[in-house]
């Protein structure tokens, strides 16, 4: 469903992804695991055509991203870092927008909107105009719009950042009900929530793939944890540490 | 699809005019300019009037008053379009909006044309709304020789010029508000393209022969004024429509290599 293969990105000089490759088969949910300044969101960025690569290739849904990215982006949801919202439109009207940017076929409108609105608890909000929102709130309508128009392919940056204990479960619920009929790509710094939400986990660091495994077999011996700094920091730091 | 894509984004950018009292407050004060205008204009009709019947012979007409007041309308709309065009593609930028718009399927084109049509359907409602001057002194003229009103011929001609001129400024605020992130620049931008423009025939007049006839082709206020004088030529349609199709070219140019750029 996703398949990346030795993708370049360069600013100016700097390379920000040096050629990293992995699959995401259909149905998975991929935790996409770095520190900052890795490399995750430039990555999701290439991923959701919003921006071409340097080289390499990249496939999503069945597309090239670079050869045919509007295929691409008709399957494709996307959360950005800052979630892209018309901040003087109210929460449905923008949904609303959304469902049609994306093509969202008329007669199943209502319906993903209603359900959007519910399963990202925005229901009593949905009159509300989002610029008097707090940044949580925001947050839940970025994700809301991310599956508005029910996509293949859902690639969602830091979701949970700014989300109430409540919420995070409620989202991370969500996001764990979308397998099996959607792909899904996240990032995040939250490791916990990797275990309980993604089948499997590739750590990129300064660009580069570090790890590309299962959540099983990561957890095997050590705790995500430990198998972070082990790979981030080195064995030596890690053992400090515990 | 490429006019159902238009048609989505061009009604939120309609909208989004009217989500703040900004658009309302900016219409109000167009039309209450222009009736004081009016009203001057009136007077000095009255005043005219008046003496040409003692004096025979005036060399004034009502079209040549209608002329000056439309050409004052012009000046008006050149400095409030750039308030109208100056948040189009910055707003887009500094909400983070473009990353919905550019990882959405729709091409840039049908986004650049979305906009600027929001942007013109606001001038069009302006506009529309001082036909009532017209309309009035119309109504109000006997058609009389000594009163004879104004030509309805050129009256229309003239709106058509205004269209025209104002979809010219428009387009350019569009592009300007494509290159930066920043509504103030994008605003001092477009009152400069536009100056510079009208600037082409103070140029011209001091240029002779081929130079000059370039310049006051290119000067798109030269082509204004002689819509308002009623004389409608192709050349001018054609000069109009290249300037927009130009300023909107570049604007499509920019966005999509903003995209690469991101
Ligand atoms: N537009 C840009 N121009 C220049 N450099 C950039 C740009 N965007 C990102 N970078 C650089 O590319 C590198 C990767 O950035 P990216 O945003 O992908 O990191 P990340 O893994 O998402 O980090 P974080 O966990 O902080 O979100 C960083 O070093 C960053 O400074
Ligand atoms: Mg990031």
């Amino acid at each position: 469903m996703i398949e990346v293969s030795n993708l370049v990105k360069k600013y100016g000089d700097f390379i920000a992804v040096q050629g990293i490759s992995f699959k995401v088969e259909k149905g998975e949910i991929l935790g996409l695991l770095g520190p900052n300044g890795a490399g995750k969101s430039t990555t999701m960025k290439i991923l959701s055509a919003f921006m071409p690569a340097t080289s390499g290739t990249a496939r999503v849904a069945g597309f090239d991203v670079f050869e045919e990215p509007f295929e691409v982006k008709k399957r494709v949801g996307y959360l950005p870092e800052n979630p892209p919202l018309y901040i003087e439109m109210r929460v449905r009207e923008y949904l609303e927008y959304v469902a049609d940017l994306k093509h969202l076929e008329k007669s199943r409108k209502k319906e993903r909107v209603d359900y959007v609105i519910d399963r990202c608890g925005l229901g009593d909000n949905q009159k509300r105009i989002i610029a008097t929102m707090s940044k949580g709130f925001k947050q839940r309508v970025g994700i809301a719009q991310a599956l508005v128009h029910d996509p293949e392919v859902v690639i969602l940056d830091e979701p949970t950042v700014g989300l109430d204990p409540v919420q995070i479960v409620e989202i991370r619920n969500l996001i764990k009900g979308l397998a099996g009929n959607h792909t899904v790509i996240l990032s995040t710094h939250i490791l916990p929530e990797v275990v309980m939400t993604c089948g499997k986990v590739v750590l990129i660091n300064h660009g580069k793939v570090m790890v590309d495994d299962t959540v099983d077999t990561l957890t095997r011996g050590d705790t995500l944890e430990q198998a972070y700094l082990k790979i981030v920091t080195g064995e030596s730091l890690a053992h400090t540490q515990h | 699809m490429f006019f159902k894509n238009i048609s989505t984004m061009f009604k939120r950018e309609f909208r989004a005019y009217f989500y703040t009292p900004l658009a309302y407050v900016f219409i109000g004060m167009f039309v209450f300019f222009m009736g004081i205008m009016f009203n001057s204009f009136l007077q000095n009709y009255l005043n005219y009037m008046q003496a040409s019947a003692y004096q025979m012979g005036a060399q004034i007409t009502i079209d040549r008053l209608a002329e000056a007041f439309y050409a004052n309308m012009h000046v008006i709309l050149m400095i409030m379009i750039p308030f109208f065009t100056m948040r189009l593609f910055t707003s887009e930028s500094s909400q983070g909006t473009f990353a919905l718009l550019m990882t959405s399927p729709i091409r840039t084109i049908e986004l650049v044309i979305a906009k600027f049509a929001g942007a013109a359907t606001i001038v069009l409602i302006m506009l529309g709304m001082t036909v009532i001057f017209p309309i009035f002194l119309f109504a109000f003229s006997d058609k009389s020789a000594q009163s004879p009103g104004p030509d309805m011929g050129i009256v229309g001609a003239t709106y058509l010029g205004l269209v025209l001129i104002s979809f010219t400024y428009v387009a350019i605020g569009t592009f300007w508000s494509s290159i930066t992130e920043s509504q103030l620049i994008a605003l001092v931008f477009t009152f400069f393209n536009i100056f510079f423009l009208w600037l082409l025939s103070l140029w011209a007049q001091s240029t002779s022969g081929g130079v000059q006839a370039t310049l006051q082709q290119m000067a798109v206020n030269e082509q204004f004024m002689s819509f308002s004088r009623g004389t409608l030529e192709l050349k001018s349609f054609v000069i109009f429509l290249s300037y927009i199709i130009f300023y909107l070219f570049l604007t499509n140019r920019s966005i999509e290599s903003r995209a690469w750029r991101s």
